[in-house]
């Protein structure tokens, strides 16, 4: 059983001139535990709603999204919260720390509303990103490559079995991206937890055994050409 | 490192965050708190005080006049005094055996504009300002000697003028003080009494024939003009007091005497019961504690508007912070939670802060009425108001908390993760 299976999946929105913008049209795609993959979409692809829907931050018009085989259809809101706050770890293309914090305590803002907050684990994964000198410091006294790593840090602090990448290294330049995207890749393999990224950036998808065109699974993409703002 | 993480951190955080806001919201709230608490704490207390019966005496049998008038000046001190009595009057009180102590005034002359108060040594040694307590002069002083142009001062008296055992003053004539009027006799500080708390910390206790002798004063007990003469003795018949203060055996005493002296007599006036008295010059300005009243109520409104006002401003700013948490996992009804107790926690801190307010309003308060009338309030005196005021506005703060949190539960998640971006 994969550990995320998406099945006849849509979402649209409505635009201003009152008509129903579709975004997401997805017959089927399928992750497989502990699985690292990466896709690619332009800008407006439906990237960030596909990540929201899939971390049930947004709801979907129809199909099934399943989570370590739990189907987001049958959750509450706040069962969905649950879900997210244990199961789901999330890192931000603008990190979206939170700056009256520490490092340390925005890793453990990760581990708040789930299975609780775990002061050591916090401190190992700041030292595993190379920060275990900066846990007493808050985002805007760090480089922009350090806050980063905080993000990446805060994704896995609760243990989570998936972690949603939305363009996470699109703040960096290659040589970094490069870096933070293996360190990634790392902890993500040693917390035995699954990756799914999304990025606009072709290289990206070089870095990945497995990696998607987003239009390839994204049929709205394909019944629109002229693609559109998602 | 830091302590772990938990609500109460995300609180505080916010709360440093907008230091400013919370800073001006705390100030406007202990404000309303300080404020509102001190107009029913001194209100109560300065009633307490005045109506308390803590004058150690029944009743004041004085001039015709207004009762109120006659404790105003011969208990707390203030006032004019109303008119003279015959010596006769208080021997008639002295001799009665439904009269426990009778204790003669005479006022006319004051230092510096404290009180000199002419009596007797009885109020010394029988008089008892508060059960158990008389008027003792401290360590190194004594009683004055009847006879001999002596004083017995006020602890308050004492310290403001400065005079100490030993030193020699010469009182100024009238009620109130004027340079000009300075009496050529001179007195002698004997004693300085312990202080009492009560109005008599700031008078001077002289004998009572030093009031009769005193340069410029006749007396007209007798009905005609009387002068004193430096060596003669005065016949009682021309003597006069300005008040006689009574303790009597029993209620049922006092009512005699009320209907004796008030209802059937026609020359003097018994201010009787003194704490009813005081408790009818209270009733007469209750409309203005109502009005104070009002007044605290609203301050107390307008300090949780500011709760909410100040919250609510700085909803916008923290819908990506929301958004962010509840993408971490929080509930919807843990982000309402967090700004309810966001609100709380301002109350609660301004609240704090008010309690200090409240202690030095209190002790600027407690200061003026010691110097205008000598009684002294208790600092740490105990009122219902301390309790339900700061209830009242915790309660308010969260409740004012609940417009924003309403705001922040309503915060779309999707929408301030991508404008954040």
């Amino acid at each position: 059983m994969p550990l995320l299976t998406l099945r006849n999946v849509t979402k649209s929105y409505k635009a201003p001139d009152g008509s129903r913008l579709t975004v997401l049209d997805i017959p089927s795609f399928d992750l497989e535990t502990e699985a690292q993959v990466a896709l690619r979409g332009a800008s407006g692809s439906g990237k960030t709603s596909l990540l929201h829907a899939i971390a049930g931050i947004i709801p979907v018009d129809a199909g099934e999204i399943v989570i370590d085989e739990t189907s987001l259809h049958s959750l509450s809101e706040s069962e969905r919260d649950r879900l997210r706050a244990e199961k789901l770890g999330f890192v931000f293309q603008t990190f979206n720390l939170l700056p009256g914090f520490t490092a340390k305590e925005n890793v453990e803002l990760g581990m708040l509303f789930g299975k609780g907050v775990d002061p050591d684990w916090a401190e190992h994964l700041l030292s595993r990103v190379g920060l275990a000198d900066r846990m007493g410091y808050r985002p805007s006294q760090l480089s922009i490559g350090q806050q980063q790593r905080i993000a990446v840090a805060r994704a896995l602090a609760n243990r989570p079995k998936l972690v949603l990448a939305d363009e996470p290294t699109g703040n960096l330049d290659h040589r970094r991206a490069h870096e933070a995207l293996s360190l990634m890749r790392e902890i993500c393999t040693e917390a035995n937890a699954a990756l799914l990224l999304v990025s606009h950036d072709r290289s990206i998808l070089s870095e990945f055994e497995v990696g998607h065109d987003l239009a390839d699974l994204n049929r709205a993409l394909k019944d629109d050409e002229n693609g559109g703002e998602r | 490192m830091s302590r772990k993480i938990g609500r109460r951190t995300i609180i505080l955080r916010s709360l440093r965050q907008h230091a400013l806001s919370t800073a001006i919201t705390v100030i406007a709230v202990g404000l309303a708190v300080g404020l509102t608490i001190s107009v029913f704490s001194i209100r109560q207390q300065t009633y307490n005080a005045f109506t308390g019966g803590q004058t150690g005496f029944d009743a004041i049998l004085g001039a015709r006049g207004a009762p109120l008038q006659l404790v105003l000046n011969a208990v707390f001190h203030l006032e004019t005094s109303p008119g003279n009595i015959p010596w006769s009057m208080y021997q008639q009180m002295k001799s009665d055996p439904r009269v426990e102590l009778a204790v003669p005034y005479a006022v006319g002359d004051n230092y510096y504009g404290y009180r000199l108060v002419g009596t007797t040594t009885e109020l010394f040694t029988e008089f008892e300002y508060r059960e158990g307590q008389k008027l003792t002069p401290a360590a190194g002083g004594r009683l004055f000697d009847p006879n001999r142009m002596e004083a017995v001062l006020g602890h308050y008296a004492a310290e403001k003028t400065g005079l100490t055992v030993g030193s020699t003053f010469s009182p100024f004539h009238g009620l109130y003080f004027d340079p000009g009027t300075e009496h050529q006799e001179v007195y002698t500080v004997v004693g300085i009494l312990e202080p009492t708390n009560s109005p008599t910390d700031r008078i001077f206790l002289i004998p009572i024939e030093g009031v009769f002798r005193m340069e410029g004063h006749v007396l007209r007990g007798s009905g005609e003009v009387f002068v004193p003469e430096s060596g003669n003795e005065i016949p009682d018949e021309h003597k006069e007091v300005s008040a006689v203060m009574l303790k009597f055996g029993s209620p049922q005493t006092g009512f005699m005497f009320d209907q004796l002296i008030n209802k059937q007599g026609k020359v003097a006036t018994l201010a009787w019961p003194i704490g009813a008295i005081m408790a009818d010059l209270f009733d007469k300005i209750g409309w203005m504690n109502s009005v104070l009243a009002l007044v605290a109520y609203l301050v107390i409104i307008v300090a949780a508007g500011t709760i909410m006002a100040s919250l609510y401003n700085t909803m916008n700013e923290r819908r990506r912070e929301f958004a962010i948490l509840r993408a971490l996992g929080a509930r919807r009804r843990t982000v309402f939670q967090v700004i309810v107790l966001e609100a709380t926690s301002i109350a609660a801190i301004g609240t704090l802060v008010g309690l200090g307010i409240y202690l030095m309003i209190l002790s600027v308060a407690a200061a003026i009425i010691r110097e205008q009338t000598g009684v002294v309030l208790d600092l740490m005196a105990y009122d219902a108001s301390l309790v339900w005021v700061p209830a009242l506005m915790v309660i308010l703060g969260a409740v004012t908390g609940v417009v924003p949190a309403i705001k922040a539960y309503r915060t779309a998640v999707g929408e301030n993760l991508v404008a954040g971006a």
